[in-house]
């Protein structure tokens, strides 16, 4: 990045407002409240993560998950690999997303990204489906023919337009 | 600039980054959401007015969520198009994962020293 305010901590320059203000604002434990009923309240610190509510997060996200998503793409041999946000994708091989999985599984959660197997779903076409199923179903994925992905579809190209 | 170029009392730091918690529900759990003061909205956009246009140009197509326009749109327009293209190919697929808490689990310390190194 170049001159960016993002970069600039501890560096005094013309950012240094914005620079050492986003420091306190992000590190600094907020309070969230919570209204209850007779006028009582309740507290809670939002001390590790993100704070929702503020505009700024996403973007801040964005960027810290840069270091696993540039391994990932060095390392696996994948033909899309795509985030937005905590929603990754990958379209490779079974082989390149059996490796994929498995150093997601390995560098995810030193950057906060600990995959739930559970709840990861696998797209493939109707003559891969038991291939898939024996090579994924063993985590406890979902192998499945069409998803929904970020409130589009995935899945056959005539089912989509249909 | 009160903030930057002193040491406040903690209960400014505690006002400023207040929000209200509100709670859905997402039978059977609760979906909480926060929503921030209005003088840290105030803040946060006057920060990605300076830096939000370097952050989405280093973000670029790694994360689709740094701040470039219709993110979403461009991942699902290329998840298809990648899986239009492979679809009949043999042990071909398109995985998507899910991670535990993704935004809460992120150290705050790591996430501003990745910042500060990109």
């Amino acid at each position: 990045m170049n001159s960016t305010a993002i970069r600039c901590f501890g560096r005094l320059d013309t950012y240094d407002i914005v620079a050492v203000g986003l420091h306190s604002i992000v590190i600094a434990a907020g309070p969230l409240i919570i209204r209850g009923r007779a006028g009582i309240s309740f507290y809670l610190f939002s001390k590790t993560g993100i704070t929702q509510g503020c505009p700024f997060t996403m973007p801040l996200y964005g960027l810290a998950s840069l270091p696993l998503i540039r391994k990932l793409n060095t390392e696996c041999k994948l033909d899309r690999h795509l985030w937005y946000a905590d929603d990754s994708g990958a379209g490779a091989t079974f082989d390149d997303l059996d490796k994929y999985f498995d150093l997601l599984k390995v560098h995810g959660p030193s950057c906060g990204y600990t995959p739930q197997p559970h709840k990861c779903i696998l797209v493939t076409s109707d003559r891969n489906l038991s291939s898939a199923k024996s090579k994924f179903e063993r985590y406890g994925m979902k192998v499945v023919t069409e998803s929904q992905y970020l409130g589009g579809f995935i899945g056959s190209p005539t089912l989509r337009s249909d | 600039m009160w903030l930057a170029n002193g040491f406040p009392p903690w209960s400014s730091y505690r006002a400023l980054k207040s929000g209200r918690l509100i709670t859905l529900d997402n039978n059977p759990s609760v979906r909480p959401i926060g929503i921030g003061e209005s003088w840290r909205c105030l803040f946060a956009k006057c920060v990605l007015a300076v830096a939000g246009k370097d952050a989405a140009d280093e973000c670029g197509i790694g994360n689709l969520s740094g701040g470039m326009s219709a993110g979403i749109k461009a991942a699902v327009y290329s998840a298809n198009e990648v899986v239009d293209s492979n679809y009949e190919t043999d042990d071909w697929g398109f995985i998507l994962m899910d991670a535990r808490n993704a935004f809460n689990e992120l150290n705050r310390y790591t996430m501003l020293w990745t910042v500060r190194h990109l």
